[in-house]
């Protein structure tokens, strides 16, 4: 893991746990405590690390549970209840290395 | 469903002309990324030969935008007063007569595809020469007072607050959760720079929807099925926006022409002043608009409309929300149009 992985790995372990957990109900809060704990291993952890945008695609995936969380994530920036800093803008850039790409920014139609 | 019927057609035609038609030629066009395009030419008993496109609703849609109909009447209103569209022909919105709601207008010759406008316009001076004209064009259109029709709704309570509502409102009818683009748009909503003057605008002005001739000389603008009344700079935001540069990064007015040569027009022909950081806001904006799109496409896809692009576009959008951030954050630190 890079130092720049490091540091946003560490910013969304911030907002998971300062920001995100304390607004979710249940079961999501459990959801996101593991992933946190998940995350916070891969700090730790001496061997093999995978990148952040792996670590969080577990968590923001597209489907089930962790797809809820990402809503959740959605809807409480558009309510205001979670407002902007830089660790919020740390988890967003690491949530788009998590999705599937091409570079196709020109062209589409 | 990329066929249309086209044999009540003609029936249409005869009862709507009071004449004798006869179709001449039937044959899909490329293009169009909502709808469908076909080239119709028909003989009508004493007026002769019409070389005509007919316009129609594409199998799925985005949900947003003007009907045919409607553009048809808009078009009418803009071609009364010169401004360079196709002259609309007739328009019905009987799914019946060709399986879905249509407009015909009369075909102008010229490219409107970007691999051929670019190739078109690869010497500087004409694409040059190209973003100039198109300035010129869309400040004729943004002076134009818009046409007295039912459909066109100033933008409430301002041109910006409204655009940010309706990206929410193309995020929501994808049911789609992007934390990137809420985040993007909650930052324009507190960034909105002072409101312009509303006037009538495209709303869909780029690379793609514009014709020209073999030498890359404005002829017309296309496809007005989004315009409405808004902002004059959300037209120029779009059309400089990075996704319609078609990788020419050196040429932001479509991959075409400079900023610098798109506003000389616009000014020169009586627009407004442009304020730099006002249409870096409307650049922004653009950018959270396509890639919300981008979704809908892909659900279009994924929906069965087997159009590769609607399948790709989707996975652009990795690229789209790094381009909103740092678009944000440039607008943060006042900069001006990127």
């Amino acid at each position: 893991m890079t130092a720049g992985e490091k540091a946003l790995v560490e910013a969304a372990l911030r907002v998971v746990r300062e920001r995100l957990m304390p607004v979710l109900e249940e079961p999501l809060r459990d959801e996101a405590g593991l992933v946190a704990l998940v995350l916070e291993w891969r700090l730790a952890a001496l061997g093999e690390r995978p990148s952040a945008g792996a670590a969080l695609r577990a968590f923001f995936g597209e489907d089930g549970e962790e797809g809820a969380l990402r809503r959740r994530l959605a809807a409480g920036i558009r309510d205001g209840t979670i407002g902007d800093g830089p660790d919020l803008r740390a988890l967003l850039r690491t949530l788009i290395k998590a999705r599937p790409s091409i570079d196709r920014t020109e062209g589409a139609c | 469903m990329r066929q249309l019927d086209f044999d009540a057609l003609v029936p249409w035609l005869r009862e709507r002309l009071a004449a004798d038609v006869r179709l001449r030629l039937v044959r899909p066009l490329p293009g169009g990324a909502v709808n469908r395009v076909w080239r119709v030419v028909v003989e009508v008993a004493g007026s002769g030969r019409h070389d005509l496109v007919l316009k129609a609703d594409g199998a799925t849609g985005l949900g947003v935008g003007l009907g045919r109909v409607e553009e048809h009447a808009l078009l009418v209103a803009l071609h009364a007063r010169g401004l360079p569209v196709p002259a609309p022909f007739l328009a019905g919105d009987d799914p019946g007569v060709v399986g879905a709601p249509f407009l015909l207008m009369r075909r102008l010759p010229g490219l409107s595809l970007p691999a051929r406008l670019l190739a078109a316009t690869r010497d500087p001076p004409r694409g040059e020469a190209l973003a100039e004209a198109l300035g010129g064009a869309l400040a004729r259109l943004h002076r134009t007072p818009p046409p007295d029709l039912p459909f066109l709704a100033p933008p409430r309570p301002t041109p910006g607050r409204a655009a940010v509502a309706r990206c929410r409102g193309l995020l929501d009818a994808a049911d789609a959760a992007e934390p990137v683009l809420e985040w993007a748009l909650s930052r324009l909503a507190a960034l909105e720079p002072p409101a312009h003057e509303v006037c009538l605008i495209h709303g869909d002005c780029r690379t793609g929807n514009l014709l020209v001739d073999a030498d890359g000389g404005f002829v017309a603008l296309l496809d007005w099925e989004f315009a409405g009344l808004g902002s004059p700079l959300e037209d120029l935001g779009w059309l400089t926006g990075r996704y319609w540069r078609f990788g020419r990064h050196d040429r932001p007015v479509g991959g075409f022409g400079s900023l610098e040569a798109l506003l000389r027009g616009y000014e020169e022909t009586g627009g407004a002043a442009v304020d730099p950081t006002a249409l870096l806001w409307w650049q922004t904006l653009g950018t959270v608009r396509w890639a919300a799109i981008a979704l809908l496409q892909g659900q279009r896809f994924a929906a069965g409309e087997r159009d590769l692009d609607l399948g790709l576009t989707p996975l652009s959008l990795p690229a789209l929300e790094a381009e909103a951030i740092r678009l944000v954050e440039r607008l943060e630190r006042g900069g001006g149009a990127a």
